[in-house]
């Protein structure tokens, strides 16, 4: 699977889930992708096997409503940008702006969603594109600049909110590939990238 | 990762795309419009210099100050007064510039939501406003076919639940208007004041004008602690301009630091005080003859039946000085018919006698002759804007043969009492009630008893609300559906008909919010499901336009002028020209109609029963930083006051061995306990009775902050009493002693209790 699609494929993940993953061809390979980083987690393939399955949308989406929209205590892990970013846990603060203007700076806007566009499914999404276009000295000021500012603690809230193995699973696969990412190309190898290399 | 398994980075990778090509999942387009998003604006340019001002109300609290939102790049940046208002000009309060953090809260409410797992466990998805409001629709149809249309109830409060109103009119019930605020707040000094003036003198507003006035009484009310800043505005400007100041008050509260007289009377005496000063008036002739001879009827009964009452035996009563009542009552005589006697606002405090205590604050404001003379009571001054048709829902007025509302002789025109809703719910008696539906008010932290309520919700077949913030009600809700806040939205036009008239319009500063909707918007969805012929306008705009088309406006006028139309007003009226709204067209110091109704036509004092021994009253009031228990999570407010404390006169403290910041636990009469609640020791606090700021302790962990902050006095009152006229519900009705590292401390009794005063006294469960 190319770079750019794994990170469609993780925008995607990260969106509500209107069909279980196991119906999705693309999760599925992109979460057989990645043997390693799901060894690396809490649960076991059997359990990640029933969290995907088509029984369970309607758990999955209790499970994402959970972690990411509204929940009892809080909401443990709002998938936004300026929520990190911003000194105050608020929506549409600095992180916000941040964002727009990666987006404005490599010609695109975000089409108006209701979700604000510092959510991670658009910033996953922004990745790809930016790895479509081979924008290489971009994708790696939005990685070093911007993203990886905030996923790592995003990514934290999520795990420490005990999630279900997928969005465990989702997570993981996430900040896995966003460090090798930033590590491959933004270091040694930013020319790989031009020149459309391939890992 | 290991490299094998990031198989390839993109082959598509030529760099010569300037405009990329957006594959993947669509999110994004190529940038045409740079200057709707950021970078607009010059962002060198700091603060909320150089925004767009954007004229609307607020509704942090229900005053509804006009104010303008400044926005930068779409996103509001700060909140002001409307410079062009002529009750706040500039000013809001703490609350009102908080907005901004209303909108950005990430625990907002965002999309609708369907409960998945047991009622009250909190689990649910998010689902499509379709599928939400479908549930809804089969729900409200479901339970009116099976157990008839009053079956269904709802509790209403504030601007974003009036057009929902119109839908549950249309189901038949009887039971679609029982505004908490009115049975837990106004009812009794809503129907006090209807009853002997003629209109309402409180309400929603306060028509009293202490700018103007030589001496302001309160009784209870802490203005500058509950804050409405033109309200507040205007008693600065009176005592400014050298108003005197009497207070009565158990507790030593913001004006009470402010005062000339200080009364720190008893609880639950305060119409014995009022009653013995009517007496001494008419009794040394010190009331306005004039007046009373011109313009009231009822009086020789008055001072036939205020007799008894001097102010020798009222001082033992109210445990206050003979003399300071004395001057007090000269004081307010002296500078009559100038004179604010502030009629109150939230007055459900003991039950039995609320309406008789307004009554006596009203008859004592008509013996001082201040009715429609600068300093007093003021005539309203009507705003009249258009009509847009079909906004209503037209409904024969029937009461049912068994109803809610029978009981009570005045709730009749105002909605079904709160408690009745809750107790027919329980019982099934004497019809059941089986779908609620709630909107702009957190049931569980308004009405007394909130077990029995979460005991009622149980027993529901169908339960749903309308919220911006998740509270204790969204918890244990069906569906819940997503309210735009008052910054994104438009409601009905705004007038104002006080001392500074005006017509406004909220209208949204900034765009909803994820899937968030109007009220309006809801409710015209709603209706065109049901089949209901109402709210034939697609968008706001164009009712609104319709109603604002006579005054020669339209939305874009008016806010051409600043978003503000103000008109001049009438107050006063001559003695001359003076008559009152009521059917005589005279001031009633005797209600008739409370005869008719087999209710005391005149004010008594009826004694409200002291604490048990070993306990203390449980009284509450409001902070300036908080609205009611709405705020408690919004980031600036939290942070201003993250918690109440709980105040303690010195003495009793030092008797049961409690300092300064310790922490304690409250234990009611019927043994229910509060969450760890700091202590103010405190001199300004009299020792039979307790003071806690309402609306702390939040029970719902979905508001992340205010979560367990602080303790909530609304759970401590689980005994409550009905008024005998509306159906009000009693909030001081409760006693506290207090538990500290697990030892239970019994109050000390430090001022001694009359024997006219009984005690209440504990059931004893065997
Ligand atoms: S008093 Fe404060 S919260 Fe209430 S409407 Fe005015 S500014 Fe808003």
């Amino acid at each position: 699977m190319d770079a750019a699609s794994v990170f469609h494929l993780l925008s995607e993940a990260f969106s509500f889930p209107d069909m279980p993953p196991s119906a999705n061809e693309g999760i599925v390979d992109l979460i057989a992708g990645f043997p390693t980083v799901i060894e690396s987690g809490n649960s076991d393939a059997n359990a990640l096997a029933n969290s995907i399955s088509a029984e369970n949308l309607l758990e999955l989406q209790a499970e994402y409503t959970r972690l990411f929209i509204n929940a009892p205590r809080k909401t443990p892990a709002p998938p936004y940008a300026s929520v990190y970013l911003s000194n105050n846990r608020r929506l549409m603060q600095e992180g916000y702006d941040d964002t727009i203007r990666f987006y404005l700076e490599a010609g695109v806007e975000p089409l108006d969603g209701p979700e604000p566009a510092d959510h991670i499914f658009y910033e996953l999404e922004f990745v790809g594109l930016l790895i479509d276009s081979g924008q290489a000295e971009l994708l790696c000021r939005f990685l070093k600049g911007h993203l990886l500012k905030w996923y790592p603690e995003f990514f934290g809230c999520i795990l420490q909110a005990d999630p279900n193995p997928y969005y465990e699973t989702i997570a993981r696969i996430t900040m896995s590939s966003l460090t090798s990412l930033e590590k491959e190309f933004c270091h040694e190898g930013e020319s790989n990238l031009k020149n459309g290399g391939s890992l | 990762m290991k490299r094998r398994e990031f198989i390839k980075l993109s082959a598509a990778g030529c760099a010569a795309l300037g405009l990329m090509e957006l594959q993947g999942r669509g999110l994004f387009r190529p940038a045409v419009s740079q200057g709707a998003t950021a970078g607009a604006t010059p962002q060198y340019l700091p603060g909320s210099l150089g925004a767009k001002e954007v004229p609307s109300v607020c509704e942090m609290c229900f005053w509804r100050c006009p104010i303008v939102g400044k926005v930068k790049d779409g996103k509001l940046v700060k909140i002001e007064g409307n410079p062009k208002s002529p009750s706040n000009g500039p000013r809001v309060c703490a609350r009102g510039n908080s907005g901004v953090q209303l909108v950005y809260d990430p625990d907002r409410m965002k999309y609708p939501m369907k409960r998945i797992g047991a009622r009250g466990e909190g689990k649910w998805a998010k689902i499509s406003w379709d599928e939400a409001l479908d549930e809804i629709v089969h729900n409200m149809q479901k339970v009116k076919k099976e157990y008839g249309p009053n079956a269904i109830a709802y509790f209403d409060h504030g601007a974003s639940a009036e057009f929902m109103r119109e839908i549950f009119k249309a189901t038949g019930t009887e039971n679609y208007t029982n505004e908490p605020a009115f049975f837990q707040c106004v009812g009794p000094v809503a129907v006090a004041y209807l009853n002997t003036a003629g209109y309402l003198v409180s309400g929603t507003r306060q028509y009293i004008d202490m700018g103007n006035a030589k001496v302001i009484l309160l009784v209870g009310s802490h203005i500058g602690e509950n804050v409405h800043v033109s309200h507040v505005r205007e008693f600065v400007a009176g005592l400014n301009k050298g108003a005197k100041l009497i207070v009565v008050d158990p507790r030593f509260s913001a004006p009470a630091n402010k005062a000339d007289i200080y009364l720190p009377i008893r609880p639950g005496t305060d119409t014995a005080l009022l009653l013995s000063w009517i007496n001494y008036v008419i009794q040394k002739n010190l009331y306005d003859k004039e007046f009373v001879r011109d313009h009231c009827n009822g009086f020789e009964k008055l001072r036939e039946s205020v007799k008894p009452y001097t102010i020798e035996w009222a001082a033992k009563i109210c445990d206050l000085n003979p003399n300071e009542m004395r001057k007090a009552i000269e004081l307010l005589a002296k500078h009559r018919p100038n004179v604010a006697i502030h009629p109150g606002r939230h007055s459900t405090w003991y039950g039995k006698e609320d309406v008789g205590r307004h009554q006596a604050l009203a008859i004592l404001n008509g013996l001082m002759g201040a009715v429609a003379v600068p300093g007093g009571i003021y005539f309203q001054t009507p705003v009249k804007p258009g009509k847009a048709k079909g906004m209503e829902v037209e409904v024969e007025e029937n009461t049912p043969a068994i109803s809610l509302k029978t009981e009570y002789p005045y709730a009749e025109a105002l909605g079904t009492p709160t408690a009745n809703i809750i107790k027919a719910t329980l019982t099934g008696k004497p019809y059941p009630i089986k779908l609620w539906g709630i909107n702009g008010v957190n049931i569980l932290q308004t009405i007394p008893n909130p077990y029995d309520t979460m005991e009622a919700i149980k027993k529901l077949d169908f339960i749903f609300c309308s919220e911006m913030l998740a509270g204790e009600t969204a918890i244990w809700s069906d569906i819940i559906l997503p309210d735009a806040t008052y910054l994104e939205r438009y409601d009905a036009i705004h007038t104002y008909d006080g001392l500074t008239p005006y017509l406004t319009i909220r209208q949204p500063v900034v765009d909803a919010m994820f899937e968030t909707r109007s009220p309006y918007w809801v409710a015209h969805q709603l209706a065109r499901k049901m089949n209901i012929n109402v709210f034939p306008y697609e968008k706001e705009q164009d009712y609104l336009n319709l109603q604002l088309q006579p005054l020669g406006l339209s939305i874009e006028k008016l806010n051409a002028q600043g978003g503000i139309l103000t008109f001049p007003s009438k107050p006063y009226r001559s003695r001359k020209e003076l008559k009152l709204p009521t059917d005589s067209g005279k001031y009633e110091l005797y209600v008739e109609d409370f005869a008719k109704n087999k209710l005391d036509p005149l004010p008594k004092f009826i004694t409200v029963t002291a604490p048990p021994k070993g306990y203390m009253r449980l009284v509450y009031g409001r902070v300036p930083m908080h609205t009611f228990s709405r705020t408690m999570n919004n980031l600036w407010l939290h942070n201003e006051m993250p918690e109440n404390e709980l105040w303690l006169n010195d003495e009793v403290a030092a008797k049961i061995g409690i300092k300064d910041g310790d922490i304690v636990v409250m234990e009611n009469q019927d043994g229910k306990k509060s969450n760890p609640v700091k202590v103010k020791v405190t001199a300004g606090m009299r020792p039979d009775a307790a003071f806690l700021p309402h609306g702390f302790g939040s029970k719902s962990p979905l508001l992340t902050k205010a979560y367990n902050k602080g303790a909530s006095d609304q759970f401590m009152i689980t005994r409550y009493e009905n008024d005998p006229y509306v159906g009000s519900s009693s909030h001081r009705t409760s006693f506290i002693r207090l538990i500290k590292d697990g030892k239970t401390l019994d109050i000390p009794e430090i001022r001694p209790l009359p024997p006219e005063i009984p005690r209440f006294e504990i059931k004893k469960t065997a």
